[in-house]
């Protein structure tokens, strides 16, 4: 891998952790100005780097176990896949922004395996990502 | 998280050019086999693109043509699914109506802001009945 390569691996490498230990300054010092993110099986839902930051606020620490980690390289980008179980009740507190609530999140993806796609770059030196996409259960 | 396979190489590469030959030859009998019942498909840099399966298809009517070049697939599998990914640079695309519905981009502006650039879809797939089902279908328009 390259030498931008082993830097995006290991700042996507944190991205489930900074989930499980609402370490929003992680997401925060990561996302793009034009970052989004969005979600399935929400088609409406699609937020900006704003939007989510104060999605994650909301929802609290994130139950989520057992990272796992795909990296691709496509051009000057990086695809990234993440993986893990969530807990049996994902999310702390409801998460707003239009998605279900805390007690239907639990119903839908509680204690399942679930996953993230995501799009990196290397912007101005820093790793960043520009784009994250909620798989749901797989 | 197993590592991407040849036959998921392979899996992905004949569906991708699947889909893309039947836009091109306006047989849409592949949607129909293909897309799962909670299929959704989103973009990034594209507000309010999200759409469901029945959208998804009517839209698809509305492009005559796409081509890519430098075109390449894979995945990996998770659990019985697979994540697979498809990137090639827009070589052709062409729609036969503007409008594309209500609060969406124009067939002008999408053609604008895609043509000669890289696209990634980023996709998941599962087994049904002996049939492999895309139900999430998420595009990324690289810079």
């Amino acid at each position: 891998m390259t030498g931008t390569g082993d830097e995006i691996a290991a700042a996507a490498a944190g991205w489930l952790s900074a989930l499980r230990d609402q370490d929003n300054a992680y997401f925060a010092g990561r996302l793009a100005s034009h970052f989004t993110w969005t979600a399935h099986p929400f088609p409406r839902i699609d937020l900006d780097k704003a939007a989510y930051l104060a999605l994650l606020k909301r929802a609290g620490a994130i139950d989520i176990g057992a990272d796992r980690f795909d990296l691709r390289q496509i051009g000057d980008h990086f695809s990234v896949t993440l993986a893990g179980r969530f807990g049996s009740c994902p999310l702390a507190a409801d998460p707003g922004a239009g998605l279900p609530d805390r007690a239907q999140y639990a119903a839908l993806f509680g204690g399942r395996d679930v996953a993230w796609r995501t799009m990196w770059s290397l912007l101005d030196g820093h790793a960043t990502c520009i784009d994250c996409h909620f798989v749901g259960s797989v | 998280m197993s590592p991407q396979s040849d036959w998921v190489s392979d899996l992905m590469s004949g569906l991708c050019t699947a889909a893309v030959d039947s836009i091109n030859a306006r047989r849409f009998e592949w949607f129909d086999r293909h897309l799962a019942d909670d299929f959704t498909a989103t973009a990034h840099p594209f507000p309010n693109f999200g759409k469901g399966r029945t959208e998804f298809v009517e839209e698809g009517r509305k492009l005559s043509q796409l081509g890519f070049v430098d075109v390449e697939a894979g995945g990996i599998e998770v659990g019985s699914v697979i994540l697979s990914y498809f990137t090639g640079v827009v070589a052709a695309m062409q729609h036969i109506e503007e409008d594309l519905g209500p609060g969406r981009p124009s067939a002008r502006e999408i053609e604008a802001a895609t043509m000669g650039r890289r696209l990634v879809y980023h996709s998941a797939w599962r087994p049904e009945q002996g049939v492999w089902k895309l139900f999430d279908h998420h595009l990324v328009v690289l810079s």
